[in-house]
Formats: structure tokens, C-alpha cells, sequence
């Protein structure tokens, strides 16, 4: 902690307390606004279909105001999530082919694991063990790179079986008949793992351990105070120091409306995930602990 | 269904001046209507003759004079034997189907475990058969003898939306099975063989395929015999979901609990320590 006090930001302008640094451009914020919205939308028109036995899936269908609505919100949710995943690769296409910039698939800059991100795993269970020095993060931690890979291996798992399952009969001239069942089966398990992994794992690392709680405005306002900065990527800060890179990553700190919005708007969203997620996982244990009882016995 | 209600009304209307020119010598509900009305039978156990007069004129049946379906009643009654009811007096079509069905065959052999017209439609309560409840009723009536085939219904996708209550486009067991005619899938007249499934599907999936219909509506993702890849999809599936939160959950709670511990003991440092950290906070 007080090492942080110290840390020299020699670059940028204002005051040293009130500089932030610059995570997440606009348009990055602006695509995982489309995911949480579409994400939201999937997850409460799908999941109560799965579990159609179960009141509280009624009730989120009555509120929505019926099956046929979830069934339209549903198909608009999908297509939301191709716009986003087709301006996700645009951008990432943009930046490769036309700008050129380097270290988009490789090195501490990129998405893409690395030999680092195993031995930051190891020193994280050695701290989460006897405690001392947490491992030093480079720009994307381990833990947001699965994220990452969990999304959009999920996105593609339930993309591909929900087109299947939206228009079944084209897909069958192509695919034998078991497609459709396969898709039904995979499609349901990956959105509850999706929503239950979002809402205990992904918003525990990002959102409600300690230093963020409850929420890690960054995803809102793209900045990062220095202060954290420091204590959470050292590696990053660092790097952009040895380099004296700072100063370009710094900016003013975002406005006060915004993060009220989206401190408001995440804390919503945040109940209404964990209220879906432990109903998702109680009915899930409630239709498998008897079944593996009479297995057993 | 339209040529079906027009053969009732025209049925209803030759019937009419036979029933009315006979009118029935006593009055059946004056016996009939009390609930204590029972007939002994083998074995110590009784019957109940009990006929519920509101039910039955609420029944589709309800303007018929009871004698139209007893015709077997004489002056004589009760020291007759009526006989049992056919319902192909009037409803030859269904019985015709009915007597082709593999559920005739087994009802022969064995009344207790297939079910007649009466297991479907009951005795004196017939109700319409195009009402969302009969609709509904009926998923339960096939389900009581066909359990499996209701869960496996039920787990796709028209069972699902049958289930939350939407009956209006959706099939129903006997969309598919026909509901008198039911016959074994390996029998190449019945509706879901392999020959004639397709036709089946085509009746609302207009754009269906011969792989289409081979979607295994009844696939049970629980049985290894049955359904093999289904099952290994599944639990592979399952796999997935255990590697994953077998990974994460035991990082989170770790992580949970050593920033808990870190958390008391800064706060143990900063209490014996004049606060150091000024800078950053927010
Ligand atoms: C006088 C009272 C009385 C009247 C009127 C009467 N029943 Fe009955 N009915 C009985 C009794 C008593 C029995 C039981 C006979 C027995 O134990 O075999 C019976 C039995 C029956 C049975 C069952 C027979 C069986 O063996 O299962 C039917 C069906 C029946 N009645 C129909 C009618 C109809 C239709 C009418 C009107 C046309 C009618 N009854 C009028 C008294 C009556
Ligand atoms: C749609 C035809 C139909 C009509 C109309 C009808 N019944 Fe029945 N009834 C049946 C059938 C079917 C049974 C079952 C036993 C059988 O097959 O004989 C039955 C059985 C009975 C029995 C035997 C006890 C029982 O409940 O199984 C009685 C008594 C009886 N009916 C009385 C009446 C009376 C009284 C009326 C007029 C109010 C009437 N029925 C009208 C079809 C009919
Ligand atoms: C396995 C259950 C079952 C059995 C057995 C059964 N039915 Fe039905 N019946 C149904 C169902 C379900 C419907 C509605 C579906 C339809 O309209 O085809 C129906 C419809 C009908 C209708 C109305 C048809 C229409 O299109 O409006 C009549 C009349 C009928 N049944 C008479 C009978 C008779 C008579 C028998 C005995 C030979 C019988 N049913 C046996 C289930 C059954
Ligand atoms: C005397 C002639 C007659 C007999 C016998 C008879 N029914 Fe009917 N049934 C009718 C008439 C008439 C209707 C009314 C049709 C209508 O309203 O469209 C009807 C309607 C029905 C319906 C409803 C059809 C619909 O369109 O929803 C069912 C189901 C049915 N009968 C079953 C039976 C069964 C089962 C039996 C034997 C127990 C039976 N009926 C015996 C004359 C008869
Ligand atoms: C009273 C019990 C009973 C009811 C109700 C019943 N069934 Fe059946 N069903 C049977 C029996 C018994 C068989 C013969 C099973 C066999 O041969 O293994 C059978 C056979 C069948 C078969 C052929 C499958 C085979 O294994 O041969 C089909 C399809 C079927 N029923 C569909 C239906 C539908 C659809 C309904 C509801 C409209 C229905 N059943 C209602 C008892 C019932
Ligand atoms: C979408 C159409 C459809 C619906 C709805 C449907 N089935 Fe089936 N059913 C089929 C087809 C196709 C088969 C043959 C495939 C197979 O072998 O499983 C079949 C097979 C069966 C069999 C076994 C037949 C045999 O000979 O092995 C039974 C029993 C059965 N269904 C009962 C039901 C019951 C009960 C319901 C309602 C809960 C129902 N079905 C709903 C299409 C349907
Ligand atoms: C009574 C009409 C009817 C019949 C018969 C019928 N279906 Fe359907 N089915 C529907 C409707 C309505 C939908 C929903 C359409 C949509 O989502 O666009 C549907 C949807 C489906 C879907 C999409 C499932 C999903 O998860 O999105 C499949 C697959 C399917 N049916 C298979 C079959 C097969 C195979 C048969 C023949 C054995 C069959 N259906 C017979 C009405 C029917
Ligand atoms: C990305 C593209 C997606 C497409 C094209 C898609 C399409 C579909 C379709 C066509 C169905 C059939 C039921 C219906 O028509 O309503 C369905 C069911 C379902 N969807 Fe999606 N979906 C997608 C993403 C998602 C996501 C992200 C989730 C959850 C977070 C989700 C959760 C579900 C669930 C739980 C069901 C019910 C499955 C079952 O019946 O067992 N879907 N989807």
C-alpha cells in the first residue's frame, strides 16, 4: 500500500491524485454494453423455457408477459449477439490490417495466453495458501483471459446450436436428425453454465472481491485510478514506466453521471443475474440429487 | 372436423324423432340420481349407479335421452341387464379407427392396462374435445400408461411450450400418433413410422426433410440404450459444467477467504500504525 503512495507518475497533467488511467476504449465499453444487454436478454427469454417445470420460471415468463414475447426477445437477443461478435472482429481486424499494431496476438498486450499467465496461477494459489506478495499482472489477468475464452467459447457453443435450433429444417438437409436433439441438450447446459459462471465466478473476480466491491467501475467509465492501477497490474505499470508511457495513458477522470448510472444500472443487473443463477442452480441440484440417489441405492 | 360435426347433426337429427317417439317409460334420474344407488357385484365389492345430473347436461351428450345410448333398457328394468353402451351407434368413424389401433388389440387381450373410449373421454361427463383442458387433459391421460414418452415430450421443444400453456400451434401426443388409430411405430400405417413420420411433420413443418423427421422426438437423454448419443452429449456436457466451476469455485471461496484474512490484517497494521495510505482512495 504505501509503496503506491509513492509510485512517481512523472507524466500527465493535474494533479497526481485525480489522474486515471485509460482501460478500455469507448468502443471496447461500448461492445460489452451490447454483450451484458444481450446477455441479459438470452438469459431471461431461454432459461425459463429449460426449466418450464419450475414456478419461478413461470413467473419470469409472466412477467415478461408471456411465451410468445420471450420467443421474439429471444431471436432479437441472438441477433444482437452476432452485431457485437461481427463488431468485435471488425475492430480486431481494423487494428491488425489497417493500423497495424503490433502485440495483438502475442506478448503482455494481448488476450492470448501465455507461459506468464501459468506461473501467475501458481504464485496465486501459493498467496490464496500462505498469503505474502500477490503475483504481478501484466494488462490482462488470468482470470479475465478464461473470461474471456469461457464468452466466447459460450458464444459460439450456443450460436451455433441456436441457429439450429431456430430453423431446424434447414439445418437438416445438411445434418443428420440427431443435430436437433444434440442442440437442444448442449444449447440448454451451456446457458445455465453461462449464466451461473457469469454471476458467481466472473462477477466475483471483476465485480465483489475486496478492493472492487461492489463494482469495478472500469467497465462504465474505461479508467482506472493509479492508485489501483498499481496495486493491480504492477507488471503493466512497470512496463509503461520503463518505457515512459505513461503520460499516454492517462486521462481525466470520467464524469460523476456516469458512473452513478452505471453503479445503479450494474447493481440491477447484478441481483437480477444472482436471483437467476440460484434459481438455475437449485433446480438443477433439486432434479439431479434424486436421480443420483436412485443410482446409488 | 367440420364433415365430422356435420355427420353428428345430421346423426342428432335422424336420432331425434326415434328417441322422441320413444320416450323412455320411467324417469331414469328418479332412481338413478341418488347417490346411494348401488349394485352388488362379485366378491363383496358394490358399484355405484349414481349419475350426476348436472354433469351430465353439461356433457356433450346432454341433450340426448339417456335410452339413445342404453338401447338395451327394457320395461323390465332393473331386473334386466342392459348391456354394454356402443358408442358406434353413432360414432363409427372413431370406432373403426379405434378398433385398428394397437390399444384395441391390447384392450382385448387385457381391459385393465389399454385403454377404451371411456378410459379417454369418460362416461357421462364427455366434454368437447377442442377445449384447451381436454388438450391438456390429454398429455396426462397418455402419460399415466406412457411415462417415459410424457417426460421425453416434455424435454423437447413442443412439450416445453405445451407445458408453460401455450396449446394453439403446438402438437399434442395425438397430433402426431392420431388419436384413435394409434399404431406402433414399426407398423409402416402408423402415423410416426418410418415411412409416413415425415408426412406427419409436413403437416405443420412445411419445409421438413426426410432427415428432419428423424429427429428423435422422443430421444432420452437418460438412457444409454435408447438414446446413446444424446446421453454421451449430455454427459459430456455435464463434464464441462464440473471442470469449470470445479476449477472456480474453489479459486473464488480461496480467494474470498485470503482477501478476508488480508483485509483484518491490514486493519490490525493501520490500528497500531498512524494510517499511512493518503493517496489514490477512490
Ligand atoms: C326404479 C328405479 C330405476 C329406474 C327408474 C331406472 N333404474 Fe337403472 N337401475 C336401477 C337399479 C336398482 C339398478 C341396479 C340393478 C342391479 O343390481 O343389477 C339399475 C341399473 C342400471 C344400470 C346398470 C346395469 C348394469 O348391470 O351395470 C344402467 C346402465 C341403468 N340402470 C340405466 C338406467 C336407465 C338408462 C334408466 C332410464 C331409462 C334407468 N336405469 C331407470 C334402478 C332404476
Ligand atoms: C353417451 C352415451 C350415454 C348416455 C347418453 C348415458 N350413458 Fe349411462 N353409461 C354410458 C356408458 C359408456 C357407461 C359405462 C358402462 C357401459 O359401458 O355400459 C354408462 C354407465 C351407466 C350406468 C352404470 C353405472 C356407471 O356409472 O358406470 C348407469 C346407472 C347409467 N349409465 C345411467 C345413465 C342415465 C341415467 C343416463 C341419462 C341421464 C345415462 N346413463 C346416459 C353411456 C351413456
Ligand atoms: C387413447 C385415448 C382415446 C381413446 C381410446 C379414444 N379416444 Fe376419442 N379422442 C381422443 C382424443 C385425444 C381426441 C381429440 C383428438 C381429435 O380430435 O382427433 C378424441 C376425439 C374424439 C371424438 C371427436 C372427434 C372430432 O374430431 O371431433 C370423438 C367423437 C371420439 N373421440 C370418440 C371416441 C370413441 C367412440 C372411442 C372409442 C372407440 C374413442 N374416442 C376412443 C382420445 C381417445
Ligand atoms: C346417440 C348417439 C351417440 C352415442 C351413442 C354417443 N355419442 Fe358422442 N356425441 C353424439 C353427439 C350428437 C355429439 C355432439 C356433437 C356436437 O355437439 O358437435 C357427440 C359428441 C361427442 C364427443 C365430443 C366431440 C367433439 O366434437 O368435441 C365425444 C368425445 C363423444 N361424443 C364421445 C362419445 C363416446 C366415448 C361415446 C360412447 C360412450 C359416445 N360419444 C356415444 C352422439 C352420440
Ligand atoms: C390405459 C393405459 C393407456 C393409455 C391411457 C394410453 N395408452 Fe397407449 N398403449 C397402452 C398399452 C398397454 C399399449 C401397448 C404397449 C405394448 O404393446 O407394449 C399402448 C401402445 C401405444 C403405442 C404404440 C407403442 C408400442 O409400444 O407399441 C402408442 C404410440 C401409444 N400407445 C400412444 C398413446 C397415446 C398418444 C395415448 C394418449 C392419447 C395413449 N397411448 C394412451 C396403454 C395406454
Ligand atoms: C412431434 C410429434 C410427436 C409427439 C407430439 C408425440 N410423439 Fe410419440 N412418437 C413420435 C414419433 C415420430 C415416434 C417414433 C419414433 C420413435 O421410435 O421413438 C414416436 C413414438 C412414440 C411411442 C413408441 C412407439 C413405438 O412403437 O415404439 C410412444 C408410446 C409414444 N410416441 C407416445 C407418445 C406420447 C404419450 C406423447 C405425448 C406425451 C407423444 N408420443 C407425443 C412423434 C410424436
Ligand atoms: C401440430 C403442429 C406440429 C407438428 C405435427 C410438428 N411440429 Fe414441430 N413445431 C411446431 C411449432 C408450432 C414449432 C415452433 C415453430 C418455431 O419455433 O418456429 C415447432 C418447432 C419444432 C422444432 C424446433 C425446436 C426448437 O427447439 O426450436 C423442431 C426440431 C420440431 N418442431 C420438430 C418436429 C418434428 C420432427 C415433427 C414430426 C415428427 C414435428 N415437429 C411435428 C408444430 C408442430
Ligand atoms: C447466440 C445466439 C443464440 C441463438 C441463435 C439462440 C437461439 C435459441 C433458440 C432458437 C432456442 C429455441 C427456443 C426458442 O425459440 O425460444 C433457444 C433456446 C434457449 N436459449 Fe438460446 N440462443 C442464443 C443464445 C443464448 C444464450 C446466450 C443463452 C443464455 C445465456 C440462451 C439460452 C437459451 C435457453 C436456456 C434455451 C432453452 C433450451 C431448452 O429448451 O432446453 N441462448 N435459443
Amino acid at each position: 500500500m504505501s509503496e503506491v503512495a509513492h509510485t512517481p507518475a512523472q507524466a500527465g497533467s493535474g494533479p497526481v491524485e485525480t489522474r486515471e488511467i485509460l482501460r478500455l476504449s469507448g468502443y471496447q465499453r461500448f461492445i460489452h454494453l451490447l454483450v451484458v444487454i444481450a446477455f441479459f436478454i438470452l438469459a431471461f427469454t431461454g432459461i425459463p423455457l429449460k426449466f418450464h417445470e419450475w414456478a419461478w420460471a413461470k413467473m419470469i415468463l409472466s412477467a415478461l408477459g408471456g411465451y410468445e414475447n420471450a420467443r421474439y426477445l429471444h431471436r432479437f437477443g441472438a441477433i444482437l449477439t452476432f452485431i457485437y461478435i461481427g463488431l468485435y472482429f471488425a475492430e480486431i481486424a481494423y487494428r491488425f490490417v489497417i493500423k497495424r499494431e503490433k502485440g495483438l496476438f502475442w506478448g503482455p498486450d494481448s488476450i492470448i495466453p501465455r507461459v506468464e499467465d501459468v506461473i501467475h496461477v501458481a504464485q496465486m494459489v501459493i498467496w490464496f495458501c500462505i498469503g505474502g506478495r500477490r503475483p504481478k499482472i501484466d494488462r490482462w489477468a488470468y482470470w479475465e483471459k478464461f473470461d474471456f475464452f469461457a464468452e466466447a467459447w459460450g458464444n459460439f457453443a450456443l450460436g451455433v446450436t441456436g441457429l439450429i435450433l431456430w430453423f431446424p429444417a434447414f439445418f437438416t438437409r445438411l445434418l443428420p436428425g440427431f443435430a436437433i436433439s444434440m442442440s437442444t441438450i448442449i444449447h440448454g447446459i451451456e446457458a445455465s453454465l453461462a449464466v451461473c459462471f457469469i454471476f458467481f465466478i466472473h462477477f466475483f473476480n471483476a465485480h465483489l472481491r475486496r478492493e472492487k466491491f461492489p463494482m469495478d467501475m472500469v467497465i462504465v467509465t474505461g479508467r482506472m485510478s493509479m492508485h489501483e492501477f498499481a496495486e493491480d497490474r504492477p507488471a503493466e505499470l512497470e512496463r509503461v514506466q520503463k518505457d515512459n508511457a505513461l503520460f499516454w495513458h492517462q486521462v481525466p477522470p470520467a464524469s460523476p453521471v456516469l458512473a452513478k448510472v452505471g453503479r445503479t444500472v450494474g447493481l440491477i443487473l447484478l441481483v437480477l443475474g444472482l436471483g437467476i443463477s440460484v434459481c438455475i442452480t437449485y433446480s438443477s441440484f433439486a432434479e439431479w440429487i434424486p436421480r443420483v440417489i436412485r443410482f446409488f441405492s | 372436423m367440420k364433415i365430422q360435426g356435420l355427420l353428428y347433426a345430421s346423426a342428432l337429427t335422424l336420432l331425434l324423432p326415434l328417441t322422441l317417439g320413444a320416450q323412455e317409460p320411467p324417469n331414469c334420474l328418479s332412481c338413478h340420481a341418488d347417490k346411494d344407488l348401488k349394485k352388488d357385484l362379485a366378491g363383496g365389492k358394490t358399484q355405484s349407479l349414481f349419475v350426476e345430473q348436472k354433469d351430465y347436461l353439461q356433457s356433450v351428450h346432454g341433450s340426448l335421452s339417456c335410452t339413445s345410448c342404453h338401447t338395451g333398457i327394457t320395461d323390465a328394468h332393473p331386473s334386466d341387464q342392459p348391456g354394454k353402451v356402443d358408442c358406434g351407434i353413432c360414432h363409427s368413424q372413431e370406432v373403426e379407427a379405434y378398433k385398428k389401433s394397437i390399444h384395441a388389440q391390447v384392450f382385448e387381450a387385457d381391459p385393465a392396462t389399454a385403454p377404451d373410449c371411456l378410459s379417454c373421454h369418460g362416461t357421462h361427463q364427455i366434454q368437447k374435445v377442442n377445449t384447451d383442458k381436454y388438450k391438456r387433459a390429454t398429455l396426462d391421460q397418455c402419460g399415466q400408461c406412457h411415462e417415459d414418452y410424457k417426460r421425453t415430450y416434455l424435454d423437447t421443444y413442443h412439450g416445453k411450450v405445451v407445458d408453460l400453456g401455450e396449446t394453439k400451434d403446438m402438437p399434442l401426443c395425438w397430433d402426431c400418433h392420431s388419436a384413435h388409430e394409434i399404431l406402433p411405430a414399426s407398423d409402416p400405417q402408423s402415423n410416426v413410422s418410418k415411412e409416413r413420420a415425415l408426412a406427419t411433420c409436413l403437416y405443420c413443418h412445411k419445409d421438413a426433410t426426410t432427415k428432419f423427421a428423424q429427429y428423435d422426438v422422443h430421444s432420452d437423454r437418460f438412457s444409454v440404450k435408447k438414446s446413446p448419443i444424446e446421453f454421451w452429449t449430455y454427459l459430456v456436457m455435464i463434464l464441462i459444467v464440473c471442470f469449470a466451476f470445479g476449477l472456480w469455485v474453489p479459486h473464488t471461496i480461496l480467494w474470498f477467504v485470503r482477501d478476508w484474512l488480508e483485509n483484518r490484517k491490514k486493519k490490525k497494521d493501520s490500528g497500531s500504525n498512524p494510517p499511512s495510505e493518503t493517496g489514490g482512495g477512490a
